[in-house]
């Protein structure tokens, strides 16, 4: 249940994020990596649940499952589903993974004029 | 309502941490291990069998759900122990290391073990700053667990199959995992021991020499 660390993290950068307050933050746009190893829908209760804890129950939780990129070692580029999915030319493993390994906080959407 | 942009990683913040825990590791010329494994595949057992026969100056941080049983065991062989006890955390993070490195005399050390919450999914993706994860395997779990958990085993540089007194007993593929581990990380190291009766330790006893060396 890593998902609970996540949705607190995710959160806290939000508040981070210069023009960003707990008073004009309307929802978080999150990016959930295919390879991530975390569960949309725990994610989406957790942070349901952080969120109504810090008194920001109003705001709105965009999920989005974002595609992984990789570079087999053998220079094919694909877009493995699943973590245990090998290269479809050579079948190996040795990857570099350039998107999808991450749950990431792509934006946040704050309320005009307030100050 | 306008949108503003951020695209950062949930976990930068441990990320950031886990970085400088490493700074400091490096700063003493520590060799660091993050041992993960299910509940009861004998983490605990292969440091304790380690204590006995390590060469090296080390010191352990034990992270538990509840209770200190385990650094208890560790304690009683005259290493020194840190318990982290995460009262249900499913997995140690680098704030939780950070925080307790002020026990710890960094500079005294070769090897810094960390022992990690019995789990093979929530600890595989959280970094703590160490320099190599250490996946732990056991006969009687069944042969599958490579495949079943990627997340720690394309991330292992070291992998235990424990527990080898038992394969008379239990339908086990050795060869299988032994391939499911090469396949998910060709580099790795795979060590097949019995911390019951000491076999096929000496091999996980010279890449530790090796590495006290490099340090």
């Amino acid at each position: 249940m890593h998902e609970l660390s996540l949705s607190d993290s995710l959160v806290r950068v939000a508040l981070e994020t210069p023009g960003v307050r707990e008073g004009n933050l309307r929802a978080l746009n999150v990016h959930v990596g295919a390879l991530s190893s975390a569960s949309a829908s725990a994610l989406s209760f957790c942070l349901a649940l952080v969120l109504e804890q810090r008194g920001l129950k109003d705001v709105k939780v965009n999920l989005v499952e974002a595609p992984a990129r990789a570079r087999c070692r053998c220079g094919h580029d694909y877009s493995p589903k699943r973590l245990w999915d090998g290269c479809p030319k050579c079948g190996g493993f040795d990857r570099e993974t350039t998107d999808g390994q991450d749950v990431t906080l792509d934006s946040v959407e704050v309320e005009d004029g307030e100050d | 309502m306008a949108k503003i942009s951020v695209k950062r990683s949930a976990q930068s913040q441990n990320d950031r941490i886990a970085q400088q825990n490493r700074r400091l590791f490096r700063k003493s010329g520590l060799f660091v291990m993050n041992i993960i494994g299910s509940p009861g595949c004998g983490k605990t057992s292969i440091l304790e069998y380690t204590a006995r026969h390590c060469e090296g100056r080390f010191a352990v941080i034990v992270g538990d759900v509840k209770t200190a049983l385990d650094a208890d065991r560790i304690l009683s062989l005259d290493i020194t122990a840190v318990p982290i006890e995460t009262g249900g955390g499913c997995h140690l993070s680098a704030q939780m290391i950070k925080d307790v490195l002020p026990k710890l005399d960094l500079d005294s050390l070769d090897f810094l073990f960390i022992e990690n919450v019995g789990n093979l999914v929530c600890p595989s993706t959280f970094d703590i700053g160490e320099d190599v994860k250490v996946g732990v395997l056991s006969v009687p779990e069944g042969d599958e667990k490579v495949r079943k958990y990627p997340a720690l085993f394309l991330r292992t540089e070291v992998v235990f199959i424990n527990k080898i007194d038992l394969l008379p007993h239990c339908p086990y593929d050795i060869a299988r995992v032994r391939q499911d581990c090469r396949k998910a990380r060709a580099s790795v190291k795979v060590f097949e021991v019995s911390a019951k009766d000491g076999t096929g330790f000496e091999p996980w006893l010279e890449f530790l020499r090796q590495h006290r060396q490099r340090c």
